[in-house]
């Protein structure tokens, strides 16, 4: 299988928002997560898959998210789940994600609205 | 590559990354669950196909792990602060803390300036610890500054200029540093002098504090560079 290749660097905070959306619906693992996050943006969103643990970690360091271990078929399981202030987190991030995709979409699709405005 | 050979390489990246062996087994503990998820998902793969690097190459995901362990921290997230400006700040506590505890001990013992009440033979013994009581409050306060922000380095695995620059801002704070306590006798009032300062050539003493942060740094670097460490956060 060939390598994954990351996103663009400017989608720095969107697997955070992503995860944290996902993980506020259902408890869900590693794996789990990935392929919720791949079947969601209909695989137009691809990360290092490994790359979701150290953001998990950190997320449940913070307080955003809540870790469990599980035993399933002699192995353990962590299973992530966001916490009231995850939730209270990813609130603020689509508030601001909005924010900013309607100034971007704003300044993509009104270029010659402010063209004709300085002129 | 097999998977367990890419599991060791990511063990490795994240060792080069100062990371802490706890938080890396179970970094890994949950990357070889992934992988094994993956083998269960695709039933018709055969363990030899199975290309770990879909997850992402070693070195990437010890970048990643160690960028996100280092957010974790405020000192990770302002390393400036916490390794620059703290330890300048935190000596000049650390000293007045020091100076004031030789005050308050030789007042327990009698040593009152209004009111001297001690024997003769307190008072020699006194004065005979006396000078390795200063030389105490001038270099205890420097290496306890420095092995609590060098472990502190460590643990928010931070780089390692961070650890050098706490440790060369000490080493000049603390050689720089003097200081001397006089008892109060009777008919003499005691005093308590600090002031900073470097004779040349500097005394053998002034060199020893000067080397002692540097050298506590080099070992705790040395200590946070081997794999299996004391240091343990999470």
């Amino acid at each position: 299988m060939a390598e994954r290749k990351s996103n663009p660097a400017f989608l720095n905070g969107v697997p955070e928002m992503l995860i944290l959306q996902l993980l506020s619906r259902h408890s869900m693992y590693g794996y789990e997560l990935v392929q919720a996050i791949k079947a969601a943006s209909n695989d137009q969103l691809e990360f290092g898959e490994g790359c979701i643990y150290p953001i998990l970690h950190r997320l449940e360091a913070d307080g955003m998210l809540q870790a469990t271990k599980e035993l399933v078929s002699g192995r353990t399981r962590v299973i992530y789940r966001a916490t009231k202030h995850g939730k209270a987190r990813l609130t603020k991030s689509i508030s601001n994600w909005r924010r900013i995709a309607d100034a971007v979409n704003l300044s993509l699709d009104g270029g010659d609205h402010v063209g004709a405005t300085l002129a | 590559m097999s998977v367990q050979r890419w599991l060791e390489n990511v063990r490795t990246e994240c060792g080069r990354q100062h990371l802490p062996p706890i938080y890396v087994e179970r970094l890994v503990g949950e990357l070889s669950d992934h992988l094994t998820e993956f083998m269960e998902d695709s039933k018709s793969m055969d363990a030899s196909e199975l290309q770990p690097t879909l997850l992402g190459s070693a070195s990437e995901i010890a970048v990643a792990a160690s960028s996100e362990y280092r957010r974790r921290r405020f000192s990770g997230r302002h390393p400036w602060l916490v390794f620059v400006i703290a330890p300048i700040l935190a000596l000049p506590v650390l000293w007045a803390a020091s100076l004031l505890s030789i005050v308050f001990i030789a007042r327990a013992m009698g040593f009152d300036s209004d009111n001297p009440s001690v024997t003769n033979e307190i008072a020699s013994r006194a004065n005979e610890i006396l000078p390795f009581a200063v030389i105490a409050t001038l270099v205890l306060p420097v290496v306890v500054a420095t092995l609590a922000f060098c472990r502190l380095a460590v643990k928010s695995a931070v780089s390692r200029r961070w650890i050098l620059a706490c440790c060369v801002l000490l080493a000049i704070g603390g050689g720089a540093a003097s200081s001397s306590v006089s008892l109060p006798m009777p008919g003499t009032k005691g005093s308590v002098a600090f002031g900073f300062g470097f004779s040349v050539p500097p005394s053998p003493q002034q060199l020893g504090q000067f080397m002692l942060p540097l050298l506590i740094g080099c070992w705790m670097l040395h200590l946070g560079r081997r794999p299996t460490d004391t240091f343990v956060g999470s």
